[in-house]
């Protein structure tokens, strides 16, 4: 069965993300074509719907990550680097 | 304050649909639900006065004006927490021998039979042991004996205390013996008089996973752990002892055998972990138990104890006290999973009955499996450190930029362990998603946001901070 969500609404790193903590049980496999994420997966109707649950959870809480992330990664890494400069220096 | 500026977040959506958000700082907060999430930190748009004060305090948000003061102070958070990572005292563990008398079946280092001979550090190799252990670590020096069974080789353990004594002086050093206590005797409680010698020994969930897994030809392990703790209370003191459970299988059920065990014994504080995966208890027991098995049981098990102490009876689970503690970054959080840069090395040496150094524990018992040389890092004989390896080790333990630690949470009271992720995934940083270690710290902290939704519950924890 294939799952295909649209490029459109998700990043690729938000959608690696998200496909990163899927429970093991669900077996996939990632392909593309222009517009879409493909997601291939073995396994029966009832797993599908689970693993399409599963997924659209993870996604969302990743793109909302995403979203509030934007506002400060940039300063995320500017204190990280500022915080081991001082203690390369202690 | 309506117009104000996010600084780095993490979050997490409890099972109960609050928030819990973190930040570089490493303070928590718990929101209500995850709109109030996308209204303060997506939209912008929060206007509860009370919440934005309590997230400015925090240093989640910030006014235009207290921009850099505010950015100042969680830079100076993150360098400090990791600061106390790095800085913290190495415990040194020494394994005079590795026969035992027992065979315990989650055994994860395949000890050697008690009449064995070959498997013994040489009493003639102490003045190296001493001078080794003086050149890489500052006094107050924390000596951990393990095994196999540490009192098999007592005449050795004497003598190192008495030469190391003489060396380093007696205000400078401390001994814990890691011990089932089933051979300890009169002189041995004897010689203990005085001295700074404690002892750390097992005592599982209930009688019958003690003596199924810690196997005795007599089968009475449980009842000698029993009468032996009693003895070292009353003649050494109840401060002499103290004791650490393993939780299998046949323990899940043995919640309130362990806790009344304790209370029996007069003991005030337990240390309860599910059997871990390292060596060779790898494929003998740990995949025997799930992380959510140990979990209903831990939960059961917190349970009770916070209710005893409710009842005016002090006990203190310890597993949960150092998480707590990572959560609050309380000073006195050392605990050498629940570090990042890793514990491993920096915070803990092992040295075995052959005189090899390695980074930790774990990391003799992964090198007694697999035979992974290059997680030997030196010899008593030789203060030169093979460190190419564990620097390697080290630096991928840093969890703020590692995939699956990178958005957590937990990341600022969490750790790092190279060497179970190095078992497990033949490489320092594993796939979270199927870590043991990620689940159980994971499934522990939420269980602490869990416990302390109650104010009675949360006075119980914040009590034992104090002991």
């Amino acid at each position: 069965m294939i799952l295909s969500l649209s490029k459109k609404l998700y990043s690729e790193l938000v959608f690696r993300k998200a496909l990163y903590w899927l429970k093991s049980e669900y077996q996939w496999t990632m392909e593309e074509n222009e517009g879409e994420w493909l997601i291939k997966l073995n396994c029966s109707q009832e797993d599908f719907v689970n693993c399409n649950y599963e997924l659209h959870k993870l996604l969302n809480d990743y793109s909302l990550r995403e979203k509030i992330d934007s506002q400060t990664d940039d300063l995320k890494l500017a204190i990280i680097r500022k915080a081991l400069k001082d203690l390369s220096k202690e | 304050m309506t117009n104000y500026k996010s600084l780095p977040i993490k979050f997490r959506e409890l099972k109960d649909g609050r928030t819990v958000i973190s930040n570089l700082a490493n303070t928590y907060h718990v929101l209500d639900n995850i709109q109030s999430l996308r209204d303060a930190f997506e939209l912008g748009q929060c206007t509860d006065k009370n919440l934005l004060n309590e997230l400015e305090q925090k240093l989640f948000i910030t006014s235009d004006a207290d921009f850099e003061s505010k950015v100042h102070l969680t830079t100076s958070a993150f360098s400090k927490r990791i600061n106390k990572d790095l800085t913290s005292p190495r415990l040194i563990m020494i394994v005079p021998t590795l026969r035992c008398d027992h065979h315990c079946s989650y055994c994860q280092v395949s000890r050697v039979n008690a009449d064995l001979s070959g498997f013994d550090l040489q009493s003639s190799q102490i003045p190296s042991l001493i001078n080794y252990i003086t050149k890489i670590e500052k006094p107050p020096y924390k000596i951990e004996f393990q095994g196999g069974e540490p009192l098999l080789a007592f005449d050795f353990i004497q003598t190192f205390y008495e030469q190391f004594e003489i060396e380093v002086g007696k205000e400078n050093f401390n001994i814990v013996i890691a011990t089932s206590l089933s051979l300890i005797d009169e002189s041995i409680i004897n010689w203990c008089r005085g001295k700074n010698v404690g002892f750390s020994t097992s005592i599982d969930a209930g009688k019958k996973a003690h003596n199924k897994h810690r196997k005795l030809i007599t089968k009475d392990s449980f009842e000698l752990v029993q009468k032996n703790i009693n003895w070292i209370h009353h003649e050494l003191g109840r401060e002499k002892i103290g004791t650490v459970t393993t939780v299998t299988r046949d323990g899940l059920e043995g919640y309130d055998e362990l806790v009344d065990t304790h209370l029996a014994l007069g003991l005030i504080g337990m240390f309860v972990r599910p059997v871990s995966s390292y060596g060779f208890a790898e494929e003998k027991q740990a995949k025997d138990i799930s992380i959510i098995d140990f979990m209903v049981f831990y939960k059961k098990l917190i349970s009770r104890i916070l209710n005893e102490n409710l009842s005016g009876t002090p006990l203190i689970e310890h597993f949960l006290l150092i998480h707590y503690k990572r959560l609050l970054n309380s000073p006195s959080a050392a605990y050498i999973d629940l570090m990042a840069p890793a514990g491993y090395l920096k915070n803990s040496i092992l040295i075995d009955y052959t005189g090899n150094v390695f980074g930790s524990d774990e990391a003799r018992m992964v090198y007694r499996k697999y035979g992974a040389d290059e997680l030997i890092i030196g010899h008593i004989n030789n203060t030169e450190l093979n460190l190419e390896h564990s620097t390697q080790l080290l630096a991928h333990s840093f969890n703020f930029d590692v995939p699956g630690c990178s958005d957590c949470v937990y990341q600022g009271s969490c750790g790092s362990d190279p060497i179970y992720h190095l078992q497990d995934f033949g490489e320092p940083i594993g796939d979270k998603s199927y870590s043991r270690f990620c689940e159980l710290h994971k499934s522990i902290f939420d269980f602490i946001f869990e416990l302390i939704r109650d104010q009675k519950y949360k006075n119980v924890l914040d009590g034992w901070l104090n002991d």
